[in-house]
């Protein structure tokens, strides 16, 4: 009677563990390194939107541009069951030891927009092809400041592999023409009120300049605040990177010159479509995937829109 | 004696783990460590001065490479490279043309059998083209993007430095110049009057 009873048990147990396993869909984590900007914000509900359309649950983790905040976001996603994570790193160093532990458990790592210093750890990573945009935006810089004046960096986060891609991109190109001096070159960290601050210091010791190029359009458009307050908005050719909905709306009104779009819906959908077809079994995903960014400036600014092209 | 032994046993894990948790290495050490990660000069060179002569019978004929352009944009452009899927596309291209005009800027030529003007660039050597026109160049060898950029940069540096000093020293209007190079162009846009050609390979007839 006892075995009798001990193997009926068993069988309970083995048939709820199964059920439960038949019964639990797939979880998404969804991990970006902040949402105090809002193309990050686009990038993160646009990869949950997706992430629904094909069935998953899904959760935004927002790592405040915190690489230990972004560990344990992992280490819980890691513990919640969460079976991918669609993942925009803080730091291209420092975010791969939790990728790396996410793989060991089985969980699978897409990388979008912003890359880590790894081929292996990550499923695959999708980015935007920086470099090369920001070699065309530096063809436009030389062109609108006729090869001559003093100009400005405003850099992202020094960490951030982007911020050096963007960077490296406009001075292969700019450097070649010695009218053009860089009278200054400072982080911002990727932040509007910090590159106000920043740039209003800037101004104090170096007020003739002719252009800024920023590593991203909130930091654009805090540069071009604090040109508004010191009176020279209208000499000065601020340059952005991103296609934000301001910074879009700013080149329409003429205030930037020229920003680069970034497509984040489509690095977004992407990676959701990637994490199901790994659910469906597939392991072979390009490792890297640059996705094109286009400038934009006043004479095709009617082709976009935040975020994006028009349909 | 008993306790002798427990002091004992935990005097030797404590040294086991202390020994195990901490590890000196020479700053210097690490330093070359990083350095040695990725030498973007060496891969360069390499990919200019090996890859691309071994490669060079499958670039362009320029020629025909601009009549089918002309004619079929679509399928011409299907033979062109680039790491990504926008507009831009790169081509590496050969051909041998007369030098028609020398100016700061660019060496130009005339080729047989097209009315196009080919501007070989000796000034402004900058984009992906001499990195990504021969399609030899994947992202998936890299461990960051920054490495493949700086290919990139390393690459024009080295055109600069040492593929056009011989050339521009030794051209001169009316000569034949036997050329590889690379071409960029926008897919979404009609063809250019004047192909820019970035050199890899120049020799003077």
């Amino acid at each position: 009677m006892k075995l009798i009873t001990a193997v009926l048990l068993v069988l309970v147990l083995a048939a709820c563990s199964s059920s439960d396993k038949t019964r639990q869909p797939n979880k998404i984590a969804i991990v970006v390194s902040t949402l105090n900007n809002p193309w990050f914000v686009f990038l993160a509900e646009t990869a949950a939107k997706k992430a629904k359309e094909l069935g998953y649950e899904s959760k935004i983790f927002d790592s405040q541009n915190n690489t230990a905040l972004e560990s344990d976001h992992f280490e819980n996603a890691i513990a919640a069951g969460y079976d991918a994570i669609l993942f925009n790193p803080t730091d291209a160093a420092g975010s791969v030891a939790s990728v790396t532990k996410a793989k060991k458990a089985g969980v699978a790592v897409f990388c979008m927009d912003r890359e880590i210093n790894s081929k292996d750890a990550a499923a695959s990573q999708i980015l935007s092809d920086s470099y090369s945009a920001c070699i065309e935006l530096g063809k436009l810089f030389v062109k609108s400041l006729n090869q001559k004046g003093n100009y400005v960096e405003l850099l992202g986060i020094v960490s951030d592999n982007n911020t050096w891609n963007r960077s490296k991109g406009f001075h292969s190109v700019v450097d070649n023409y010695p009218g053009l001096k860089m009278v200054a070159q400072q982080s911002a960290d990727f932040d509007r009120n910090k590159a106000m601050e920043v740039m209003e210091s800037i101004l104090q010791a170096h007020p003739d300049i002719d252009g800024v190029f920023c590593g991203n359009d909130a930091m654009a458009m805090g540069a071009y605040q604090a040109l508004v307050a010191a009176g020279k908005a209208d000499k000065v050719k601020v340059y952005g990177f991103d296609g934000a909905e301001d910074a879009i709306n700013s080149i329409k009104e003429g205030k930037l010159t020229a920003t680069a779009m970034q497509f984040p819906k489509v690095i977004a959908e992407l990676a959701a479509t990637y994490a199901d077809e790994f659910f469906k079994g597939k392991t072979d995903f390009p490792k890297k995937l640059p996705i094109p960014v286009e400038v934009v400036t006043t004479e095709n600014i009617d082709k976009f829109i935040a975020y994006g092209k028009k349909d | 004696m008993k306790k002798g032994i427990k002091y004992l046993l935990i005097a030797v894990c404590f040294v086991l783990l202390a020994y195990n948790s901490v590890y000196v290495k020479k700053l210097s050490d690490m330093k070359k460590t990083e350095e040695k990660a990725f030498d973007a000069y060496a891969y360069a060179k390499d990919f200019l001065y090996k890859k691309v002569p071994a490669g060079k019978d499958k670039a362009l004929d320029l020629s025909q490479l601009l009549a089918d352009l002309k004619n079929n944009p679509r399928q011409a452009f299907s033979n062109s490279h680039a790491q990504n899927n926008g507009d831009i596309r790169f081509f590496m291209v050969k051909g041998k043309g007369q030098i028609t005009r020398i100016d700061d800027s660019n060496t130009y030529l005339s080729l047989p059998g097209s009315s196009a003007q080919i501007a070989l660039a000796t000034e402004y050597i900058i984009g992906n083209a001499a990195r990504d026109g021969s399609g030899i160049i994947s992202v998936d060898e890299f461990t960051t993007t920054m490495d493949m950029n700086t290919v990139s940069e390393e690459l024009n540096k080295l055109i600069r430095a040492e593929v056009l000093p011989p050339f521009e020293a030794k051209a001169k209007q009316g000569d034949i110049v036997d050329f590889t190079g690379c071409i960029e162009l926008n897919q979404a846009r009609s063809l250019p009057d004047t192909i820019e050609v970035i050199p890899l390979i120049l020799e003077v007839k």
